[in-house]
């Protein structure tokens, strides 16, 4: 047995492709402002990701040059240190001295005088004393009772 | 041509489609490529060594003893230099700005492995020629050369360090020194290698920016501060150098110890290398020389060694400081006469007056009263035949015969006793005698006071190497030996201070015998005598002036210790006293 024909929807359909008959741009208009809005979409999400990615590039780049630069000043930090070391080294010392006029003083010509609150120099300090070591660390939860617990909480 | 506006739109529609799908293609191409696959899983890396600077060394007042330098590698790459055939004017701009051979360089390039993508031209370049290079490219950069033949493009310039020594040869015989490969050969440098060169890290680069940073931090070697005191290990070199080119010696060693806590103050040997000319080694050591006589050669010290057979007796009970001996010029030691090292008899003495005129039968004697068993065990609790520890590298032994060895005879305990038959090193002598100045504490030589890393300071504690003798005996021994040189009138003596000491001249061991001409003068004193603030020891091999070390080594304690009370703030002992009065 076969289906009856729907007769309205089909004169519905006729009329619809009529009226594209009739002004078949409306149809065209919608059919590239889907696309273009579907491109725009796809530009805009490549856009992000571009703009992305190449921030992170320049970042990773900025690292880079930043850790050329921490290895460069290492170095003339180095150099300098070795200059001013040269500059300072016992032989140039003494040479300047001797330039100047000075001579080694000899023994019978030192006067010993106390100073009130002079103290010899001391050994140099380059860094931070080391730190002391720790002792045994005990968790509360190792010592404290379940009521105790609970006291803390409800404290804190 | 009129088109309909259906067609028109249709076009456009056709174009902008069109556009949009060369861009989704060309965006997919990009992310799809061969690169940016490597990109995207991170598979593009450089292996690359990455080496710490090696640690720095400062004097205990922080001079710096050693430090670092940059220096460059040149290179080139193969690939950018056969593309540009650049290859003239690389060579051209190192020979004119570098001072590379323009004709070795052009050969280095034409004969590289076809294979290789990069050579190094030359390492070890100073900075001062390579940064002519490096600005010689910026400035034909700068003018837009940054490719084709009259470009540098493909010239590589790797910076690193390289070690210098800013005091030239000062310190040298305990610093050693380093190789371009970074190892460090004598001294501290060879002791402390591994700490001072830390570690060097081979790390994979990633070639994708976005991940620079995963490059690995490497930890800079770890900075030794020493217990030297430049001023005083300068002063020392200056009067080593002098009392050689007046006494005619062969050689010297000077070491300054505090006897309080084994710090080194300075150490000084000849020859000496500055150690930024470290290839000059040969030349300058030839054979077997000793890089640092003070640690690494043992010689008959002589009567210095009085000292501790003094101190084994007292501290036995053998003797005491009263105890007479009648010297009739020679004794009989195990069938062997021995005699006095002027071939006379001193008639009734003390003890002091046997430490006063050296007398070797007296000695001879008092080791007979020791002892053997006894005598050799004390010289062994003073640490003789034995390596101090001292924290340098290259220590000898010396050597201590000991009853039961096959070269030992009954003789040598009377003549052990006056430093004959046995050998020791300098700083062996030094950590023996610091139990006599240290209230019979025996302290290990170091020299290194502190270690500096990741900006911590760990202070490294001192050492007792024993206790071979009781405070009571270092008191009376320490006090003999003042008077010892008070009654002698020593030229070691030094007006307004009162210090201890000991001469020591010993006849230099030949093929069956000993010759008869050369000698080692030795000796070893501190001072202020009640207080001691620094131990010296002075030996001088073969002098030429004279042998006896009482004329050529005792004058020049004098004028160290002249020297040391002046740079350590040690006031004459009567400003002292009444200063510690107050």
């Amino acid at each position: 047995m076969e289906k009856p024909v729907d007769r309205p929807m089909i004169k519905k359909l006729s009329k619809i492709f009529k009226n594209e008959r009739q002004a078949p741009w409306r149809s065209q208009l919608q059919w590239i402002g889907l696309l273009l809005a579907g491109l725009l979409v796809v530009v805009l999400v490549a856009s992000m990701y571009m703009i992305i990615n190449t921030r992170t590039a320049l970042a990773g780049r900025e690292i880079s040059f930043a850790k050329r630069d921490i290895i460069n000043i290492q170095h003339q930090i180095s150099d300098l240190q070795v200059q001013v070391a040269s500059q300072l080294s016992t032989q140039s010392m003494q040479a300047r001295a001797a330039a100047m006029g000075f001579v080694p003083a000899a023994p019978d010509e030192f006067l010993v005088i106390a100073v009130p609150g002079y103290t010899a120099r001391s050994v140099v300090n380059l860094g931070n004393p080391a730190p002391l070591p720790a002792g045994p660390v005990i968790l509360p939860e190792y010592t404290q009772s379940l009521f105790d617990w609970l006291v803390n909480r409800g404290q804190k | 041509m009129n088109l309909s506006p259906r067609w028109r739109y249709q076009l456009i529609l056709f174009g902008i489609g069109l556009l949009g799908v060369v861009i989704i293609f060309k965006i997919i191409s990009y992310q799809t490529s061969a690169q940016a696959k490597v990109l995207l899983n991170g598979n593009d890396y450089n292996l690359t060594t990455i080496y710490p600077p090696r640690g720095e060394i400062y004097d205990r007042y922080g001079n710096l003893l050693a430090g670092n330098i940059t220096i460059y590698e040149i290179g080139v790459d193969l690939n950018t230099i056969r593309v540009n055939k650049n290859a003239e004017t690389i060579a051209l701009a190192l020979s004119v700005n570098a001072g590379l051979d323009y004709a070795d360089e052009m050969k280095k390039i034409q004969e590289a492995d076809p294979s290789k993508n990069y050579i190094v031209l030359k390492d070890y370049v100073p900075a001062t020629d390579a940064e002519k290079a490096i600005a010689y490219k910026k400035t034909l950069v700068d003018q837009g050369i940054i490719s084709g033949s009259s470009s540098l493009s493909g010239l590589a310039f790797k910076a690193h360090y390289e070690r210098y020594y800013p005091e030239g040869s000062l310190a040298s015989n305990l610093l050693g020194f380093v190789t371009q490969d970074n190892n460090g050969y004598f001294g501290i440098e060879q002791e402390y290698n591994s700490l001072l060169a830390g570690i060097p890290s081979i790390v994979w680069v990633p070639t994708n920016p976005t991940r620079a940073e995963e490059i690995p931090q490497v930890e800079p070697g770890t900075t030794l501060i020493l217990t030297i005191d430049r001023e005083i290990q300068s002063a020392m070199e200056d009067i080593l150098a002098d009392t050689l080119k007046e006494s005619g010696s062969a050689s010297g060693t000077v070491i300054v110890m505090n006897p309080r806590n084994g710090e080194i103050l300075a150490m000084t040997s000849t020859p000496s290398l500055d150690p930024n000319n470290y290839l000059a080694y040969s030349k300058v050591f030839p054979e077997s020389t000793p890089f640092n006589r003070a640690i690494g050669q043992a010689y008959e010290p002589g009567s210095v060694l009085k000292i501790l057979t003094m101190a084994t007796a007292l501290d036995t009970g053998s003797v005491k400081p009263t105890t007479g001996f009648l010297d009739t010029g020679v004794i009989v030691v195990g069938g062997v006469p021995i005699n006095n090292w002027d071939g006379g008899a001193w008639g009734s003495q003390d003890m002091l007056g046997c430490i006063q005129h050296s007398l070797n039968v007296c000695f001879a004697w008092i080791a007979t009263q020791i002892g053997t068993q006894n005598f050799y065990a004390y010289m062994q609790r003073f640490g003789l035949g034995h390596t101090t520890g001292i924290d340098l590298a290259g220590e000898a032994t010396g050597r201590l015969k000991l009853p039961g060895d096959s070269d030992w005879y009954p003789v040598d305990l009377g003549t052990n006793a006056f430093g004959q038959g046995v050998s020791v090193t300098p700083i062996q002598m030094v950590m023996a005698a610091s139990a006599i100045a240290n209230h019979g504490l025996m302290v290990q030589p170091h020299l290194v006071y502190a270690t500096v890393e990741k900006g911590i300071q760990q202070t490294i504690k001192y050492q007792v190497a024993g206790n071979p003798i009781t405070p009571q005996t270092a008191q009376v021994e320490n006090e003999m030996l003042a008077t010892s040189l008070e009654k002698e009138a020593s030229l070691a003596l030094i007006p307004g201070y009162r210090v201890a000491g000991k001469t020591g001249t010993a006849q230099i061991p030949v093929f069956g015998g000993y010759d008869p001409n050369m000698t080692n003068a030795s000796f070893i004193g501190w001072g202020p005598a009640d207080d001691p603030k620094f131990m010296v020891y002075i030996w001088l091999e073969k002098p030429k002036t004279s042998t006896w070390s009482s004329e050529v080594a005792a004058p020049v304690f004098k004028q160290i210790a002249e020297k040391l009370f002046v740079l350590l703030d040690i006031p004459p002992d009567q400003v002292r006293l009444q200063l510690a009065g107050q």
